[in-house]
């Protein structure tokens, strides 16, 4: 049973721009919805991962890791070298060396911005390939303007959109409401208002909530 | 005020598989995510009827 004679499933996805997970689960839905048989809409929500995070953060990942975290040199290399080959598994191409580790707050403001003119799918590619591929900064106004440009969005709606901060309060509400739910990690999937699916599952396991959810059996 | 539309919420599946918490993105031990089937003790409801910071088990 599916549910193409129905309406789209609603795909609700709380992750952050700065969230390895959250790029290797987009990868993992995007196959498990390739092959199912019916329409899905996404919509993604914010959700700042490290909120006490400056905007011009000196140092490596690892450098944020080890100092803000207190985890051990090689135990946080350790990790980014596992999480560079899970990515690489989804055809990711993870470059920790040039990442440029930043708050996400405005890329967040931005991507509301971009849910108004219906470009929030386009920019949220954009923001974690800039980051994760492209060691492009994802935090100050000027790149993220840019970052927009490219994909087509005009320049000074996106510069208005964050220099105003006229989206602070719907990033603001997505984080609450993540909490309201117990949200503690992302990314978080929520499929029709109704059942949630917590990690970057791998795709067998959303292709199985895709058509349960399709057949109301979840 | 955070949307009721959400309250009575199921999660499925194992919650500590690929996530991101407090910044931190922890990898399980093995090079892949394991796979987690999808059964019906696996499936909790959430009660957003509390005071919302913490998921409750339905009975």
């Amino acid at each position: 049973m599916n549910s193409s004679a129905d309406s789209p499933i609603k795909i609700d996805i709380w992750s952050d721009v700065a969230c390895p997970w959250c790029y290797v689960g987009k990868r993992r839905l995007e196959r498990a919805l390739q092959s199912f048989d019916g329409e899905a809409v996404i919509e993604f929500h914010s959700f700042e991962l490290a909120p006490d995070t400056p905007v011009d953060f000196s140092g490596s990942e690892v450098d944020f890791l080890a100092r803000h975290k207190g985890m051990p040199h090689a135990q946080v290399e350790q990790m980014l070298t596992q999480m560079t080959a899970l990515a690489a598994e989804e055809g990711l191409a993870f470059d920790y060396d040039a990442l440029q580790h930043t708050k996400t707050l405005k890329a967040h403001e931005l991507l509301h911005h971009a849910k108004t003119l219906g470009r929030q799918a386009d920019l949220k590619e954009r923001l974690l390939k800039a980051y994760f591929e492209q060691g492009r900064h994802v935090g100050r106004v000027d790149e993220l303007v840019a970052l927009a440009e490219e994909i087509g969005m005009d320049l000074a709606a996106a510069r208005d959109a964050l220099e105003s901060g006229k989206y602070a309060d719907d990033v603001a509400a997505d984080i609450a409401q993540a909490h309201a739910m117990g949200i503690r990690g992302v990314p978080f999937y929520v499929f029709d208002e109704r059942v949630g699916v917590s990690g970057a599952q791998p795709s067998d396991v959303f292709t199985d909530v895709l058509e349960r959810v399709a057949s109301k059996e979840l | 005020m955070p949307d009721e539309k959400y309250s009575g919420l199921v999660v499925v599946g194992d919650e500590t598989a690929g996530v991101c918490v407090d910044g931190v993105c922890a990898v399980p031990g093995a090079s892949t995510a394991e796979r987690h089937d999808l059964r019906a003790d696996d499936e909790r409801d959430v009660d957003l009827d509390s005071d919302g910071s913490e998921r409750q088990p339905s009975a």
